[in-house]
């Protein structure tokens, strides 16, 4: 995702949109829409590239009821029916058909039953652009077109039938295929009407290339077939599950508080000795940059499979290695961090993090290998969408881009800074140069700081 | 709009020896609601700002706000390496000159009376004349600060 914008929904009154990078973090006063941001990134993933109706009170970034997703003016002003949102997507591996290097996506929610439901869609790449408005199980209105020319085709039934799930796009351009025949407008536009099968018929060249484009094996929309990713983002909570001395093994279920960490490393260490190792690795080369530990191991407390287990790490003095401790035993910060460095190091894990201050607990050191430690992951495979208050972590990861830590060039890199404005919030894009120079600060940004540091030289 | 500042005059701007002049330019460069920014670069210069422990606490929270603008330090000096070669300045500050001409930035808070010459000669400065924000004669705000900083052509960055 290279872009999101947004109207009417939460603090976000007015149409805007904000730059998405491989890494992009979120920073900004207390309560000016991060976390409802995040919330959307999520919404809109499960709606565009998974057809789903995203649920907005799910879990970590409950948003409740329509009535307080949707904008609300205050006082006496009337609430809006609707709000909008959508993303643009561009395709850096070039596999898209016909030359296509963009599309966007862009959905309606409207009131159902209390709760947001996704009902009118469009998508749009280059001229070419459709869009489908209603629910599955009742005939939706889809209109379609390019630069000259627009088609619609009008619903056979008004009858309103609001199931749960939106209707799939896919095969509605397959019914368009049997489109009988076509009424001309003196707009230009036209009406179709469902009727015998017909070709060579004006708009077959605009179907078939949409078709392929949004349909098509490499499509990101392409979740009537095999879509190229169906994993679900990563939504990490600020505040992680309490250690515990002794671990019963459940079943891993991924929550976003982390909980199943323990038991999913101790299962891999029995289970997957290769992937294992390579990740006691990497959680340990990020345990000896940020200072927490510089061996972390898993203690089984019986011979057989899902005997209960302990996690223990150690600290070397010099030569010296200490003794292992319980992760109850050490500080805070190392069993808060856990859960966001597994899934983080995890080579299978998701192709987008959603990550709420995962600096909490962390000493200014560790807050700053784990901006390295982004910058060393994010990438074209795996964007990383952090909402942040540290200074140290934003630091690090503009001085890791100015000295070409790891590949992450600047324009990797997007600060969106979230200023309140009366009711309302604006979120500003902000880009880093080579040298890793802050660039398109808006005024305002920062006052803060810069008062502060006036007032601590004295001045 | 970007600015350097002189070593000679960085006890006015970031304490140590106040101005008024210099507290109006650290305001400038400070207020987020004023377009105020610095350019620092070049191993000298950043070597003879960074012994100012007020202009070092500046400077750390200066990058994150975007208040500072920094310049690769190997291109400042391989530019005053250069301007020392053509032997045509009449100061020796050819770091503050090379910043100048790898920044873009037309202004310069200083009171050194050779480099105000040499920043305010096109031909060193690649075209357009640089201008001199300095407190040589009085240490009050004059009309002549305000308008300097006022204006917003003094950067190409």
């Amino acid at each position: 995702m290279d872009r999101i914008f947004m109207e009417n929904f939460r603090c976000f009154r007015k149409p805007q949109s904000a730059r998405l990078a491989p890494l992009t973090l979120l920073v900004g006063e207390n309560s000016t829409g991060k976390t409802s941001f995040l919330a959307l990134v999520r919404a809109l993933w499960r709606v565009a590239f998974q057809n789903e109706v995203p649920d907005f009170r799910e879990e970590p970034y409950d948003l409740g009821t329509f009535s307080e997703t949707v904008h609300d003016r205050g006082g006496r002003s009337k609430q809006p029916e609707s709000f909008r949102a959508g993303i643009e997507y561009t395709d850096s591996n070039q596999v898209l058909a016909h030359d296509v290097t963009g599309m966007s996506f862009e959905v309606s929610f409207e009131n159902r039953h209390g709760f947001p439901f996704p009902v009118l869609r469009r998508l749009a790449t280059g001229n070419d652009w459709l869009e489908v408005d209603g629910p599955e199980g009742d005939m939706p209105d889809v209109k379609f077109g390019s630069r000259q020319e627009t088609w619609e085709l009008k619903s056979a039934s008004s009858r309103p039938v609001y199931d749960p799930v939106p209707v799939r796009l896919e095969p509605v351009l397959s019914m368009l295929s049997i489109v009988g025949h076509v009424v001309d407008n003196e707009n230009g536009q036209a009406t179709l009407y469902l009727g015998m099968a017909s070709s060579g018929t004006p708009y077959e060249g605009t179907l078939t290339r949409l078709k392929d484009v949004f349909f098509g094996t490499n499509s990101p929309f392409g979740y009537s077939f095999a879509g190229p990713d169906h994993r679900l983002p990563f939504a990490g909570a600020p505040v992680r599950s309490r250690p515990l001395r002794t671990y019963d093994p459940t079943r891993p279920r991924p929550d976003p508080e982390g909980e199943y960490i323990p038991t999913y490393l101790a299962s891999l260490s029995q289970r997957d000795k290769e992937k294992w190792d390579f990740l006691k690795s990497a959680l340990e080369n990020f345990g000896q940059a940020a200072g927490l530990f510089d061996e972390i191991s898993i203690k089984l407390l019986g011979l057989t499979e899902g005997t209960p287990f302990q996690i223990q790490v150690r600290k070397f003095g010099g030569r010296v290695k200490g003794p292992w401790r319980n992760l109850i035993d050490v500080g805070y910060g190392v069993s808060q961090t856990l859960p966001v460095l597994a899934e983080l190091l995890d080579s299978e894990s998701a192709p987008l993090f959603l990550l709420q201050q995962p600096e909490v607990h962390l000493h200014p050191s560790a807050q700053a290998a784990l901006g390295s430690l982004f910058c060393s992951v994010a990438g074209p495979e795996r964007q990383l969408i952090v909402e942040t208050h540290s200074d140290y972590l934003l630091d690090r990861v503009r001085m890791d881009v100015r000295d070409k830590k790891t590949d992450l060039k600047p324009e990797d890199v997007s600060i969106l800074y979230f200023e309140r404005d009366g009711l309302e919030v604006n979120i500003h894009s902000l880009r880093l140069d080579e040298m890793g120079n802050v660039l398109d600060a808006p005024p305002g940004y920062r006052q803060f700081f810069m008062d502060e540091v006036t007032r601590s030289i004295g001045l | 709009m970007c600015a350097i500042v002189d070593a000679n005059v960085s006890g006015e701007v970031f304490g140590g020896n106040k101005s008024e002049a210099g507290q109006f330019f650290y305001d400038w460069l400070t207020d987020t609601k004023k377009s105020g920014r610095l350019a620092i670069g070049g191993t000298k210069l950043r070597t003879e700002l960074g012994n100012h422990a007020g202009f070092k606490a500046w400077l750390a929270q200066a990058v994150l706000a975007g208040r500072a603008r920094q310049m690769d330090d190997q291109k400042v000096n391989a530019e005053a390496e250069l301007l020392q070669s053509q032997g045509n300045c009449q100061s020796n500050d050819w770091h503050v000159l090379g910043l100048a001409r790898v920044s873009g930035a037309r202004l310069l808070f200083t009171n050194d009376q050779n480099l105000q010459q040499d920043f305010t000669n096109r031909e060193i400065l690649g075209g357009v004349r640089g201008r001199i924000f300095t407190t040589v004669q009085r240490k009050d705000v004059r009309p002549a600060h305000r308008s300097l900083l006022n204006r917003t052509d003094l950067c190409q960055i």
